[in-house]
């Protein structure tokens, strides 16, 4: 099982590990370099540029490790994910996979294993050179939350990755058939993945309320200093000296209170954030939701591809049917098709071989 | 064959079209919110900076923007792999081939209509969905500087529209060579990826001779003129930024916080500055360069698909005569025309053949045969 398991998966794991053999190459010389540049500068201050620079020589080289750790998960769910069972139904083979001697939660079990475990490691690897290769850069910013990185290293991936993973199989399975599995995945990972970004992250934990008076004087950024650097800021309201939240300060440059930089004297502003030491906490919870929606797919799909009927078997017989061998028998004690139906399909299966 | 084309593609477009509606709806609502800000504000003596008000509307909308920039970006490719791999392969991967190019269609008619259905359709909703964010994006994009900027440039007017022709061949072409739709999709994504980032990271510059300004970094008053960039002309695309010593030798980044030179300001004095640069009005004509080159490869790979589709022979055939392999043009004419018979003509045996060799893969066909 797991030779024929590893025989179907190989070109698609040739294609995919290839492909991350050569990226690794590519990120590796480029990455020494600038990692050359970072220690090789003696002030923090000069360090910011030198960085910056040697960072933006590689364009082509962030965008693709960019790309490639955003698209990496879904690319697996839909291509390894997707026709692992939807594609035994289209062809047929299913017929002939699942009348062996494996019975089909062994059969099961070690394609989720080993391909769900590929799906995984690529992610995983692709993550790890990402957050290799933008280590210097990412050191210097100050949020680590931002949407356009928190998704893309450490080990938020590999979640996702998982999810994608369970999301094609699931589909696979409900759908029975390739493509309209593999577009379900595509929609169903943005979504999910959107709407965990913009909705649920910062829920993760609740925030830490701070409110401040905007001090007299020139800019009035009262933030900064007052807030530990790299947090999060989930919202920020500003309430006028009667306690009412102003929704648009209206102050124009003809305003008496410009003058005197006394426009915003008795204003109070109330941020909510989230510092950045829940950064790992909220990595982790990140990981641990999509790979807990995933484990809740899979054992779905154990659950479904017992206790249904197949296409192509004869109508099921009623209860009174014989129970059939041990391993076929469900969990929660419901039956698949009937031994009958199976064997029914025995002159048909040969029809088709000739 | 267009009854039978559409029939085929009727789940796709409803998916395709729908989605587009679905996302339509909230583009407009908030397209004419952030317009109506814009509007209020050109009349309004409190409204602080430029068009501030509509810009802070539009950061309401973040999901939005995020939704339609991702979506056309990943469109072109989506629908290559979806609407175009299969289009040919899954003939291939079901065995239905030998159906549809045996009745009085002729192949290269199935494939003009499958392709005036199909690739119109993807095109088509390429376009619309550009539309739809170039219009939203309007009111900010009209505060940019640099329309030529990798994050926009691509996801604006009509370059799209050629991604999408190019996708769509790459799909089809994908399809007709490799005839499973797997693999045909896979190779789709990731030709049209790479193909993609070298028309944006190497050959966009190239469309037309860049244009050049030098002047010295150090100017006449001892201030740091690097604001040379502020003589350009508006929207401009800076293509490279080049220095060059006194002695006119390129020269990297000067001096740093150690050099003796940093003490007195004095590391950029005889440095000049070599800006090459692609004025903004040069934005149309490069749009429509973008989508006329990926039109082209489009069509070459189209057309490409046309002669492979009726120039070759189809898999589950019976070997060709020794004879006619080794002469390319006659062989050519005699896999056509065994194509072109009636399956009834053919005698059990090689049939059962055929079947033997496909049945893994050809659920269709072994209903019917058995």
């Amino acid at each position: 099982m797991t030779w024929v398991t590893w025989r179907q998966l190989r070109t698609q794991a040739l294609v995919i590990f290839g492909g991350l053999a050569m990226l690794a190459v590519a990120a590796i010389i480029t990455g020494l370099q600038i990692r050359n540049v970072a220690n090789g500068c003696a002030a923090p201050t000069d360090c910011n540029l030198l960085v910056g620079i040697a960072t933006s020589n590689y364009v082509w080289m962030e965008l693709l490790l960019r790309g490639a750790t955003l698209v990496v998960p879904v690319v697996t769910g839909m291509f390894l994910g997707a026709p692992l069972i939807a594609r035994e139904f289209e062809t047929g083979t299913y017929r002939m996979a699942w009348t062996q001697s494996v019975s089909r939660t062994r059969w099961l079990a070690v394609k989720v294993l080993i391909v769900g475990a590929a799906s995984v490691l690529a992610s995983g690897l692709v993550s790890w050179i990402t957050t290799w290769w933008f280590g210097p850069d990412d050191s210097l910013q100050m949020d680590k939350f931002v949407d356009a990185t928190f998704g893309i290293r450490d080990v938020a991936p590999l979640g996702y990755a998982a999810f994608a993973f369970a999301v094609g199989l699931t589909a696979g399975l409900l759908f029975r058939r390739v493509l309209p599995a593999m577009a379900t995945t595509l929609v169903v990972f943005v979504a999910a993945r959107m709407m965990v970004q913009m909705l649920v992250r910062q829920r993760f934990a609740t925030p830490i309320s701070a409110t401040f008076a905007f001090k007299p004087g020139p800019g009035g950024s009262v933030k900064a200093g007052l807030i530990p650097d790299g947090s999060w800021i989930s919202s920020e309201q500003i309430f006028d000296p009667s306690g009412h939240p102003v929704r648009e300060l209206r102050f124009g440059p003809g305003d008496a209170c410009v003058a005197t930089n006394s426009c915003l004297n008795g204003y109070t502003q109330h941020v909510e954030y989230q510092p950045w030491n829940r950064y790992w906490p909220f990595q982790w919870t990140e990981f641990g939701l999509f790979l807990a929606i995933a484990l809740v797919l899979i054992g779905f799909c154990f659950w479904w591809i017992n206790g249904h009927r197949l296409p192509g078997s004869g109508p099921r017989v009623a209860r009174t049917a014989a129970p059939r061998s041990d391993d076929e028998r469900t969990a929660n004690g419901q039956q698949a098709a009937p031994r009958g139906a199976v064997e029914s399909n025995q002159p048909r299966l040969m029809g088709v071989d000739r | 064959m267009t009854w039978l084309a559409w029939r085929q593609f009727r789940t796709q477009a409803i998916v395709i079209f729908g989605g587009l509606l679905l996302l339509a709806i909230p583009t407009v609502i908030t397209g004419f919110g952030t317009r109506h800000w814009v509007t209020a504000c050109a009349t309004s003596a409190t409204c602080l900076g430029n068009g501030a008000p509509a810009q802070q509307y539009m950061m309401r909308f973040g999901w939005l923007q995020v939704l339609l920039g991702g979506a056309l970006l990943v469109f072109p490719a989506v629908l290559g792999m979806f609407c175009a791999a299969p289009l040919v392969a899954r003939e291939f991967d079901n065995g239905t081939y030998r159906l549809v190019w045996t009745q009085s269609v002729s192949r290269v008619r199935w494939l003009t209509v499958k392709i005036a259905v199909v690739g119109t359709a993807t095109v088509l909703a390429t376009g619309l969905l550009s539309w739809m964010t170039t219009w939203w994006f309007g009111p900010s994009d009209s505060l940019e500087m640099d329309k030529f900027i990798d994050s926009t440039f691509g996801i604006r007017d009509v370059a799209p529209m050629g991604y999408a022709v190019f996708a769509f061949a790459v799909g089809l072409a994908a399809g007709v060579l490799i005839r499973k739709v797997i693999p045909a999709m896979a190779t789709t994504l990731g030709v049209f990826v790479v193909v993609r980032m070298v028309f944006q990271m190497v050959i966009r510059a190239h469309y037309a001779a860049p244009l050049t300004q030098s002047g010295p970094v150090v100017g006449p008053g001892g201030d740091v003129a690097v604001k040379i960039g502020n003589n350009l002309p508006p929207g401009s695309w800076v293509v490279t930024l080049r220095f060059t010593d006194a002695a006119g030798h390129p020269t990297g980044i000067i001096g740093g916080p150690d050099a003796p030179c940093s003490a007195d300001n004095s590391c950029l004095n005889g440095i000049t500055q070599h800006l090459v640069y692609q004025p903004g009005s040069r934005y149309w004509p490069f749009q429509w360069t973008e989508m006329g080159l990926f039109t082209l490869l489009g069509l070459l790979l189209i057309g490409f698909s046309y002669w492979w589709i009726t120039g070759h022979r189809l898999p589950g055939r019976a070997p060709r005569p020794a004879a006619a392999r080794s002469v390319a043009g006659p062989a050519t004419v005699v896999a056509t025309r065994t194509i072109g018979r009636a399956p009834e003509a053919r005698d059990d045996q090689s049939r059962a053949h055929d079947e033997g060799t496909l049945s893994p893969s050809a659920p269709g066909e072994a209903h019917t045969s058995a």
